[in-house]
């Protein structure tokens, strides 16, 4: 790995104490007391209290200046110089980043970052190694290896699995460039095929020290064969189904570049005039029956009459006439509300005045016309009429059945009280049956 | 038949329009009540009444009409060859246009700027001014027609609907000429 040769070569023999320090500088060196060796606890700590830098440098991989770290409100000059002496963090020439370990540390962990397959081949060989050791003797020391060779497969396996298919949908979906997300498809491919054949030789091996495994007397040991034999099914069966996924996100990425390489020869053709004559255009968009390319008719409908009618509608009409202006003249407002059962009166009285009866009747006697109307003994169901309405159902009569009266052309007078105890002189025209009519 | 869902006259509104409703946009709602359970016979049976058909393709919906007068065939492949044309501008920008790919307005006149063919096809395809302009032009028509969708004042994303292009242009075929072959 190259990663871990920049690093031993960085390591250099400190002079001054026995221990092997890696300190990479010596103008660090120089600076700085010895360093102590770091203890699990320490270490922690350390990343905890520059948790916010590591987390910030972590997102951003590619290069921060020390400017940049420095100007941050929980860094000081001493804190950096203790990362960096302690390697959390390094710097080059200006630019801050985070040590490869601590950054391998974090993407093993969040289960993010390239694929290898390397980690699972070292168990592997570690699995042999011990394998062969421990036949040769019997030391719990090479057990212990071997179970813990066994562990890392089986963590390592499906670690890899998972980033793997977070990887390649994270390129299906993000990758602008289709060419390198082809060709980065294409390398998941590859990487699964390797990580299925080291399931196979895990598989094969585990097969192979079966009997061996049986032997040893150790109940730890058998339920994590076991847990391993699990582990790599799931994990085979999980990379047949990627397999498909990567097969199925390749051709759909063939077919759209495909498809984009058909237009741009398309656009060629048609440039050049000749897209109707050397494809069948025509025919195919003639029988494309979406709506789409049809002229957009779009659908009118009328106004709803009853919703017109309704408070609803007349709230529009009146908001509409406003923003047209048509209101400025119109001081008259709607008539306040009609009396209840106003309608049901005269619904009565033009269903139950016979005038067409009536006037029969009067064409059969031969009175004059006022005098029949005013004195006429309505039935029952009409009630008394009032001499207003006995009024103007003469002049109605004498509007409607005018080719049947007489007009003589004389006038009549009656005496009448009106409603303010008023008396009134009235006069009327007499109108006779006309009997030449011939009714 | 089972109950007509409450958004069909929506439904019938955006399809009858000639747009699509595909399920990765804001209509998203709609492709879903559409998808849910038989809804699709249901709203089909009905909508066959009206003359049009519902159709469904890879993630969105549209509407056909299989009895359609003659005059309107000129009109289509007029409107079809624009497509070819804006096709052919989308897939010679870096980014081409696939399902969920996000395009910003600004980004694409940069790049036209800096891209001769680029800027040579967008000056063809409208006539306006600034190049800003030029873009969202195009991506309005895009949008209408329900391939595109605008997220935001500069953003469009492309929607499932692109597929109907994809279609349409794959059964095209090109006579043999010895320089591309027909997919």
């Amino acid at each position: 790995m190259p990663a871990k040769q920049i690093l031993s070569t960085a390591y250099v023999p400190c002079l001054l104490s026995a221990i092997y320090c890696p300190i990479r500088r010596f103008r660090i060196f120089e600076i700085c007391p010895v360093k102590h060796p770091l203890s699990i606890r320490d270490l922690v700590n350390l990343l905890y209290q520059s948790r916010d830098v590591v987390e910030f440098l972590f997102g951003n991989k590619d290069s921060v200046n020390k400017s940049e770290i420095l100007a941050r409100a929980d860094m000081t000059d001493d804190k950096l110089e203790k990362l960096v002496l302690y390697e959390i963090i390094h710097e080059n020439n200006n630019v801050i980043g985070l040590d490869d370990r601590v950054v391998t540390f974090i993407e093993e962990f969040l289960e993010i970052g390239e694929v290898t397959t390397s980690f699972i081949n070292d168990n592997i060989q570690a699995l042999e190694e011990n394998l062969r050791y421990y036949r040769i003797d019997n030391n719990t020391r090479f057990l212990r290896n071997i179970k813990r060779s066994l562990k890392k497969i089986s963590s390592t396996t499906s670690r890899e699995v998972m980033k793997l298919h977070k990887n390649i949908d994270d390129t299906y979906k993000n990758e602008d460039n289709y060419q390198i997300k082809i060709q980065e498809l294409d390398k998941y491919k590859q990487k699964r095929d390797s990580i299925i054949s080291l399931i196979n030789e895990s598989e094969q091996i585990v097969f192979e020290a079966q009997g061996f495994f049986n032997s040893v007397i150790d109940a730890e040991l058998n339920s994590i064969v076991l847990e391993l034999r699990y582990v790599l099914v799931r994990n085979r069966d999980y990379l047949n189904e990627i397999q498909s996924q990567i097969i199925d996100y390749i051709n759909k990425i063939q077919y759209q570049a495909a498809i984009y390489k058909k237009v741009q020869r398309l656009k060629e053709l048609k440039d050049y005039e000749e897209l109707k004559y050397k494809t069948n255009f025509v025919d195919v968009v003639a029988e494309t029956p979406a709506l789409m390319f049809q002229r957009r008719r779009t659908l009118k409908s009328r106004l709803s009459l009853t919703m017109l009618a309704s408070d609803r509608g007349y709230e529009i009409a009146r908001k509409l006439a406003s923003r047209l202006d048509l209101l400025r003249n119109a001081y008259r407002k709607p008539a306040g509300r009609l009396a209840e059962g106003f309608d049901k009166q005269l619904e009565e009285q033009s269903s139950t005045l016979n005038i067409e009866g009536l006037v029969d009747k009067f064409m059969r006697g031969n009175k004059d016309l006022f005098q029949f109307v005013t004195h006429y003994k309505f039935p029952k169901e009409v009630g008394e009429l009032p001499l207003e309405k006995r009024i103007s159902l003469f002049v109605g009569i004498s509007i409607d059945y005018d080719d049947k009266l007489l007009i003589t052309g004389e006038t009549g007078t009656m005496d009448y009280v009106n409603e303010r105890n008023q008396k009134v002189k009235l006069g009327y025209a007499i109108l006779k049956p006309n009997i030449k009519s011939g009714v | 038949m089972s109950k007509i869902p409450k958004q069909a006259p929506e439904i019938f509104g955006i399809l009858s329009r000639g747009q699509f409703i595909s399920s990765n946009g804001s209509k998203g709602r709609l492709y879903d009540i559409i998808s849910f359970e038989d809804n699709f016979t249901t709203l089909r049976e009905v909508f066959s009444h009206t003359g049009f058909t519902l159709e469904h393709g890879h993630n969105y919906y549209y509407f056909s009409q299989p009895d359609e007068p003659n005059q309107s065939i000129e009109k289509k492949l007029e409107q079809f060859a624009y497509y070819i044309d804006v096709l052919d501008f989308f897939s010679s920008m870096d980014k081409k246009p696939t399902v969920g790919t996000r395009y910003r307005i600004t980004q694409i006149a940069e790049e036209c700027f800096s891209n001769e063919r680029l800027k040579q096809k967008i000056m063809a395809l409208s006539r306006r001014e600034k190049m800003v302009d030029k873009v969202a032009d195009v991506a309005d028509d895009l949008a209408q027609a329900g391939f595109l969708e605008q997220e935001d004042e500069d953003t469009y994303k492309v929607m499932d609907a692109i597929h109907y292009l994809e279609q349409v242009i794959s059964m095209i075929t090109i006579e043999e000429d010895g320089e591309q072959k027909n997919s």
